[in-house]
């Protein structure tokens, strides 16, 4: 059963900007969805209207099986993790915790089993009695996690929570509600534009573009077959290459910047078209295999665990990742190789997935 | 060494010229202090000089118990400070308990006439009591006001001071805050109070400040509501003094000592609530 469903949602802001246009998502009971798109493209508006938080222009919302349109936020069974947190400043870090349920009517000596519940679960030991000011960032994103947990609600939602942070606690904080959202098994909506966080969290990964879903699966679905070249672009990082040509005979690709990638598969029947050509940076070979081009060596940055090499090839760069075995000098020209089931073809007008 | 010099010199002009600006500041309070300390007639004679004359101890003695004020039939002066604490209290406390729900009203909620509700409230800061005098004393009488704390204190107590700078303060509660507490289930008025009124303490503490001073130093309509002496505050009081006479004499100690004591209340509150006070005029962040 889904635990969140969306079917046909819209939203037009009273300014007359239609930022989300027509959103269908099932989210299965204790999934974690990621929604993954870039900036402005209605991630936290869609959001924010399963929340309850701002209303829907058109569409159904069903949390748990139940149509939640005519429900206030505090009735939709949620809880809410935002980005800067929300804490109330004025309050203790148990009175932050235990606020909704006392607006519940929860009876005291429950309340003080479940913030107590939460404080193992948090780490949150000893800091119960702190204002959020006394906290450091890290332990705010924990106390606003305690106070989405300690509800039980059939949902949580995240809009970018980890944003606010350095990039190492991002990391921890990522692997944390991982672990927390999978031990308790609540199904779990996250915003974020990262597509790191978007990849390494998800079950189901959702890559919104414009308003719209671009593309669902898990984050392996996701990035072996993109749809678009779009997704292929907005997944991994550094980001796919993409190389415009012509396939000329039968699985020959002219590459327009000058080269040829031999294709395989049904991409031998398309002679003739114009398409755009997609390479993971660590999918292009240096020096192995018959080149499809030599290109200039620009730039190498070190990364510690491999090198990206910046190669020029006419008018258009390309990044490849490469072991440590080797060095290269920079002004070199290196032979490339393109295995060509690592190709991914692209529309060059829609910018679709060919094949 | 050497280069600590100039750093020092000009340390120690500046705290001279703090130090002579603060003591031209409060010059008029020292002479004031000063001429109650003589006989009332020594002010008009010239004997008053910079420092303290002789009589301090039977000024005060006698402006306290009320012989003074009996001497000159005014109002004794216990009751004058009681009434002017009284209606500086209403008054400070009138005005937060109205404006807070107001200001929340305006800021939080979306009702027709909204806009229209603001701006009718804000324009009554250009209609002070002294603007519309004739008019607010007209319907103090027709509602039978006149010599009560009501007549006193409420036509000062309708005004948009503290309804625009709560409503300003409200502002600065991030929307996150709102929002959270909806998800949390608190209703607009748990809201109210856990969550708005606790981040403007500061707020109100400093606006109490400012209202207090305001309405213990009001003057023209108390003058105008009250005729009965029961009703007389104490700057009433010590513009009395300054015209009673006597036997002949101005009484300028008795005067001067009435208003350094109607000054210590205002004072007394400004020390108590100082740290609130200025926290809520500096702090901006939530
Ligand atoms: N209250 C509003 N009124 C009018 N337009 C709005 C409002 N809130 C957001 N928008 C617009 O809607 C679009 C989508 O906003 P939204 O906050 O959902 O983006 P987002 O995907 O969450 O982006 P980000 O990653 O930057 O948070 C933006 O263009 C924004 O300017
Ligand atoms: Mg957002």
């Amino acid at each position: 059963m889904a635990a969140v469903s969306l079917k046909g949602i819209r939203k037009t802001y009273p300014n007359g900007l239609e930022v989300v246009k027509g959103i269908d998502l099932e989210i299965e009971n204790g999934k974690l969805c990621v929604l993954v798109g870039p900036s402005g493209c209605g991630k936290s508006t869609l959001l924010r209207m399963i929340a309850g938080l701002e209303s829907v222009t058109a569409g159904h919302i069903e949390i748990a099986g139940k149509d939640v349109a005519a429900l206030e936020p505090a009735e939709r069974d949620i809880a809410m993790v935002f980005q800067n947190y929300a804490l109330y400043p004025h309050m203790s870090v148990f009175d932050n915790i235990a606020y909704g349920l006392r607006n519940r009517g929860t009876p005291r000596n429950e309340i003080k089993a479940r913030v107590e519940e939460a404080e193992k679960l948090l780490a949150l030991d000893g800091l119960l009695q702190r204002r959020p000011r006394e906290l450091s960032g890290g332990q705010r994103q924990r106390v606003a996690m305690g106070r989405a947990i300690v509800r039980r609600p059939s949902a949580f939602l995240f809009d970018e929570p980890l944003s606010n942070l350095d990039a190492k606690l991002r990391t921890q904080m990522r692997v944390e509600i991982r672990t927390l959202q999978q031990r308790l098994g609540v199904t779990s909506v996250y915003v974020t534009h990262d597509q790191l966080e978007a990849m390494t969290m998800a079950d189901q990964l959702v890559v919104m573009n414009a308003g719209q879903i671009e593309q669902v699966g898990t984050p392996a679905q996701v990035y072996d077959a993109p749809v678009s070249q779009f997704v292929a672009g907005f997944l991994g990082s550094p980001a796919m290459n993409f190389l415009p040509g012509t396939i000329q005979a039968a699985g020959d690709l002219v590459l327009d910047a000058g080269g040829h990638v031999t294709l395989t598969g049904t991409a031998t029947q398309m002679q003739g078209q114009r398409v755009i050509a997609g390479v993971r940076p660590e999918a292009i070979g240096i020096a192995q295999g018959a080149p499809a081009f030599t290109a200039r060596l620009e730039l190498v940055e070190e990364l510690g665990s491999a090198r990206l090499l910046h190669l020029r090839l006419g008018q258009t760069t390309l990044v490849a990742v490469v072991g440590r075995e080797t060095a290269f000098a920079t002004g070199q020209d290196l032979p490339v190789s393109i295995p060509a089931a690592s190709v991914h073809l692209f529309n060059e007008k829609t910018g679709r997935a060919l094949v | 060494m050497n280069g600590h010099k100039p750093h020092r010199v000009r340390t120690l002009l500046v705290h001279l010229g703090l130090i002579l600006a603060a003591a031209f500041m409060a010059m008029p309070l020292w002479f004031a202090f000063v001429a109650s300390t003589y006989q009332g007639g020594d002010f008009i004679s010239g004997h008053v000089g910079w420092l303290p004359g002789s009589n301090f101890w039977n000024t005060y003695v006698t402006t306290l118990n009320g012989t003074a004020a009996q001497a000159l039939a005014l109002p004794p002066m216990g009751s004058a400070l009681l009434n002017s604490l009284i209606m500086a209290m209403l008054i400070a406390c009138g005005k937060i308990l109205i404006s807070l729900p107001s200001a929340y009203a305006v800021t939080y909620f979306n009702f027709p006439f909204r806009s229209l509700c603001f701006w009718v409230i804000f324009i009554t800061l250009m209609l002070p009591v002294e603007v519309r005098i004739v008019p607010t004393f007209q319907v103090a009488a027709t509602l039978g006001l006149l010599n009560s704390y009501a007549g006193l204190t409420l036509p000062l107590i309708a005004s948009a001071t503290a309804t625009f700078l709560f409503r300003q303060t409200f502002l600065t509660v991030p929307d996150e805050l709102t929002e959270a507490a909806r998800i949390d289930g608190a209703s607009p008025l748990r809201f109210f109070i856990d969550v708005v009124i606790p981040l403007s303490r500061t707020n109100i503490a400093a606006l109490f400040v400012i209202l207090f001073i305001y309405g213990w130093n009001q003057y023209l309509w108390p003058l105008l509501v009250t005729t009965k002496a029961s009703y007389s505050t104490i700057v009433m009081t010590v513009g009395r003094l300054s015209e009673a006479s006597g036997e002949g004499d101005p009484v300028w100690n008795y005067t001067m000592a009435t208003a350094i004591l109607a000054l210590l209340p205002p004072v007394f509150v400004v020390v108590a609530m100082q740290r609130l006070f200025v926290r809520g005029l500096v702090e901006t962040e939530k």
